[in-house]
């Protein structure tokens, strides 16, 4: 085990297979799990919840803060992917077909062309943010308008502001 | 479904997805160390790296093996090592962590080990990797259903990749030439009207140029003349009236022609918008239920009407719009250099300028209406959030907030339009002042010249530029109209695929050559080693058997999704089995006609569906010949001949849309009396009373008892308690049967499910009695 954390009864911890596991006193059988933000934007950290192979909640971690290092560790390593996300810092061009608007785009992870529908629109977040869901249900955010080169704003404008 | 062939596909994952269309050979080599080719059973692209960045991993199965291989640029290079191999006799587990952005997969051995190998993938490979989980995890369990099925990879692969961007796309596989080709060959059977409306507008444009050019000869060869001495009252007289004349005539058949042209071609497009209409409804008539579970509703309908009547709207108006501009403005163009070419220069040079600008401003435009588009959808969203949900306003009190909220959004749509408004009344004052100007130095270098001498040999005539001066003021129309169109043509394209795709997509079911006619169905139902599956993966039901004969209820039931309703779907043959057979009185279903059979199945659903129309119409529905006593009898063994009795106009009581002016129980007691008239040989009940009240539902179940009589029955049911009648109860569970008996033979089972189901439902009634 590589990080083991007793919160009261509650040990949450990463065997060698990397997979997260949480056990429930000391002769409850251990379940594995993985981690799903409830408030994924604004409480990264916050309100955690573990779920079971079937996505059931086995517990709800509402402050990551509040477990040790190597829990927190290890539910940080769990929720890498979680936390993942397309983020773009470039748009080299937005283009409509049929019934398609075509994003080509440079992201932090590499250059995407991505599809929306035409009646489809980037969600504008309060912090001004800006997110958008393309066909296959990939999430591209952008940290916000005025965070992009001036082309880039320009030609995104139209959808956003 | 649809008809794009998967090589056809390959090229669209490349074009769209910019990621290869096909597992690369090199890779196929790689994976193939013993023989030429090894059999590929099922691949996919990992397009995360382990650091989360954008790559590329082939994830390839075989008989023995998942193979890793990543896919390395290197200059013009691309380069393929195998990253991992994995036998499949080492993996016990797939676990699969899904979030915002992407998948990690990873393929375990036991507990104490490192993964075999991790993937990361995002939403867009996700299709395709369940469906290789799913085939792991069949591998991987003893017994395997799945093992030995043969899988298309390619097709599963671009299948996959594709389905959200055909989804919403459609019609990929048409070029846009080609689709308008297709669209204009609607217009082919009509060539008569075609040509006609085509030469009034020909003649239109034509007979548009006359005018301003008898305007100058009236001057130059009659007025001027006359007031020189050079022609005498009488003589001018007769020839300025007959000048006029010519020009009354000439307005005359100008609208004569503008009539022509509108009245046939408005007719033509109505035509053709009246064929595609009729062609698309008929065509949907022959779909699969597959088709219509993909397909919102709402979208089919937009097809029929919205995009037929844009079509139209291209046929009667754009086709001819757009050619009567290209004549005008070439006819101008020539009849200006004809009349003096200095001038008609002049004129013509600023014209490509004009069109750029046109196009340009048109190009602003888009975008303004963009965003006006997507601020009025904000508007409208909260219209369709409040409205619906007044109820729940009302009750907590929120009038007051949701009318700042509308009226915020309301604010913030009318600041997009006055936008709008702004940049089109700022254009159009200065593209005509542009247009004016050059009319200005037309001015300009015309003066000197009619102040010229007459001798001069750059003189201009009086007349000659009145009609310099008529043709200028026509030509600004044109250039609007070519300006717009490449909105036009989008418009009406992207109709023409919607329409198209449907034309397009075949039926999954099809009858046989040569079917079996059975006039009179005997109910003797077989299950042959039945598996089936929606999307040809994850199968709902595997290698079914049971016989029922002709006459017997049988009871379905177990946990959903665990294949009830798919049997009943099966036996009415709205879906073909993937393998097996079906077999209706010993003929596989497949073989029979299928209109013949269908009129002997009949169905009682949860959420039964009525149509606009009187009461009569919906019992009788499908039944032309059948009379008013056959009706009210019907309507007395479905318990429902006294309710209806009770409403104003009776049987000829309109139900509204979908039956919404009854209630449940009296809409489910309608579909019984339909199913009584329709005399079903084979009767299915899909949670027929579910989702009515205990008075009502001992009603229906009392118009079913008797519905039941004579006939083969599946009733699906989560009550336990409305199938203490059936002959035999099957306990369905994860796509085969798990239990079967009568209701006291299964209760008489100790460890059995549905005992266990029967006692979680009394405990539930006693919990609720209490």
């Amino acid at each position: 085990m590589s990080a083991l954390q007793l919160v009261d009864d509650y040990k949450i911890f990463q065997k060698q297979n990397r997979q997260l596991y949480f056990k429930k006193g000391k002769d409850q059988t251990e379940t594995e799990v993985s981690v799903k933000p409830c408030f994924p934007w604004t409480q990264p950290e916050h309100f955690l919840s573990l779920r079971d192979d079937d996505d059931n909640e086995v517990f709800l971690i509402e402050d990551l803060q509040a477990l040790d290092f190597n829990a927190i560790e290890a539910v940080r390593h769990s929720m890498r992917p979680a936390q993942f996300i397309l983020e773009i810092n470039r748009i080299n061009s937005i283009e409509e077909d049929v019934e398609l608007r075509i994003f080509d785009v440079e992201t932090v992870q590499g250059s995407r062309i991505f599809h929306t529908k035409l009646e489809d629109w980037p969600t504008l977040l309060d912090d001004g943010s800006i997110l958008i869901e393309d066909l296959s249900g990939d999430t591209f955010k952008v940290e916000g308008l005025q965070r992009l080169d001036q082309r880039s704003q320009k030609i995104l404008s139209t959808y956003v502001s | 479904m649809n008809t794009i062939t998967t090589e056809k596909k390959k090229k669209f994952i490349e074009k769209y997805l910019v990621q290869k269309g096909s597992l690369p050979q090199e890779v196929k080599i790689l994976v193939s160390p013993n023989r030429p080719v090894a059999k590929i059973e099922l691949y996919a692209l990992a397009d995360l790296d382990e650091t989360l960045r954008l790559a590329k991993t082939w994830v390839v199965l075989t008989a023995e093996h998942l193979y890793l291989v990543p896919e390395v640029e290197t200059g013009n290079e691309t380069q393929y090592t195998i990253e991992c191999t994995i036998p499949l006799s080492k993996m016990v587990k797939v676990t699969e962590v899904g979030s915002l952005g992407c998948t990690t997969m990873s393929f375990l051995q036991s507990d104490d080990l490192p993964p075999l190998g991790v993937i990361s993938f995002t939403a867009r490979q996700k299709i395709i990797m369940g469906h290789l989980k799913y085939v792991l995890e069949q591998r991987m369990k003893e017994n395997s259903y799945i093992e030995g099925i043969d899988f298309d990879a390619d097709k599963e692969y671009t299948d996959a990749l594709l389905k959200p961007v055909l989804e919403a796309q459609n019609s990929v596989s048409t070029k846009k030439g080609k689709a308008l080709w297709r669209l204009l060959s609607y217009l082919l059977p009509y060539r008569k009207e075609l040509t006609i409306g085509i030469t009034g507008a020909v003649l239109t444009t034509l007979v548009s140029l006359v005018p301003a050019f008898v305007s100058g000869y009236l001057i130059d060869k009659v007025i001027q003349p006359f007031q020189d001495g050079r022609l005498s009252m009488e003589e001018a007289g007769q020839m300025a009236w007959i000048l006029v004349g010519t020009i009354g005539l000439i307005y005359v058949l100008r609208e004569f022609f503008i009539w022509l042209r509108l009245k046939k071609m408005s007719v033509l497009g109505e035509k053709v918008a009246r064929e595609l209409r009729t062609e698309l409804f008929a065509h949907l008539q022959t779909l699969s239920m597959d088709f219509y579970s993909k397909k919102q509703t709402g979208s089919i309908i937009t097809r029929v009407s919205s995009d037929t009547d844009r079509i139209w709207d291209f046929v009667a108006f754009g086709v001819v719009e757009v050619g009567i501009a290209l004549i005008s403005l070439t006819g101008l163009g020539a009849v200006l250099i004809y009349l003096d070419w200095r001038l008609g220069l002049i004129m013509i040079a600023p014209v490509p300028l004009l069109l750029y600008a046109i196009y340009r401003h048109g190009e602003g435009m888009k975008k303004l209406f963009l965003k006006a588009w997507r601020k009025w959808s904000d508007m409208t969203t909260v219209l369709s959030d409040t409205i619906p949900g007044m109820q729940v306003v009302k009750a907590f009190n929120q009038e007051k907030r949701e009318t700042k909220r509308f009226n915020k959004k309301n604010d913030v749509v009318t600041d997009e339009f006055n936008e709008i408004h702004n940049a089109w009344t700022g254009f159009w004052p200065l593209l005509m002042l542009g247009i004016q100007f050059t009319m200005l130095t037309v001015w300009i270098f015309a003066v000197p010249r009619l102040l010229s001498p007459e001798s001069t040999a750059t003189h201009l005539t009086a007349g000659t530029f009145v009609s310099f001066l008529l043709y200028m003021t026509m030509f600004s129309q044109p250039i609007e109209v070519i300006g717009q169109v490449a909105r036009m043509l989008n418009r009406a394209l992207s109709s023409a695929y919607r329409i198209f795709e449907i034309l397009d997509t075949n039926p999954t079911i099809r009858e046989a050559k040569e079917p079996v006619k059975i006039r009179r169905v005997e109910g003797d139902v077989e299950f042959k080693n039945v598996s089936f599956s929606y999307d040809g993966v994850r199968h709902i039901l595997r290698g079914m058997d049971f016989k029922v004969k002709a006459g017997e209820m049988i009871g379905l039931v177990g946990t959903s999704g665990g294949g009830k309703s798919t049997i009943t779907k099966l036996i009415g043959r709205f879906y073909d089995v993937n393998d097996g057979q079906v077999l209706i009185d010993g003929h596989n279903v497949r073989d029979l006609e299928l209109g013949l059979y269908r009129r002997q199945v009949g169905m009682v659903l949860q959420d039964p569906y009525l149509f606009h129309g009187s009461i009569i119409d919906n019992i009788a529905y499908g039944m032309p010949g059948v009379n008013h006593s056959e009706v009210v009898e019907a309507a007395r063994v479905a318990n429902a001949h006294n309710f209806i009795g009770k409403l104003p106009y009776g049987y000829e009581t309109v139900v509204g849309e979908r039956g919404h002016t009854l209630s449940g129980g009296e809409r489910q007691r309608i579909s019984i009396a339909r199913a009584i008239l329709h005399n079903p040989r084979i009767l299915i009940l899909d949670e027929a009373t579910s989702a009515v009240d205990t008075e009502t539902e001992r009603n229906i179940q009392e118009a079913l008892d008797r519905l039941i009589e004579g006939r083969t029955v599946f009733a699906v049911a989560h009550r336990l308690s409305t199938l203490r009648k059936a002959d035999r109860i099957f306990v369905i569970g994860k796509g085969s049967i798990v239990e079967q008996g009568t209701h006291t033979e299964l209760l008489a089972k100790q460890d059995g499910e549905y005992r266990k189901l029967h006692k979680m439902q009394q405990e539930m009634s006693e919990f609720f009695a209490l």
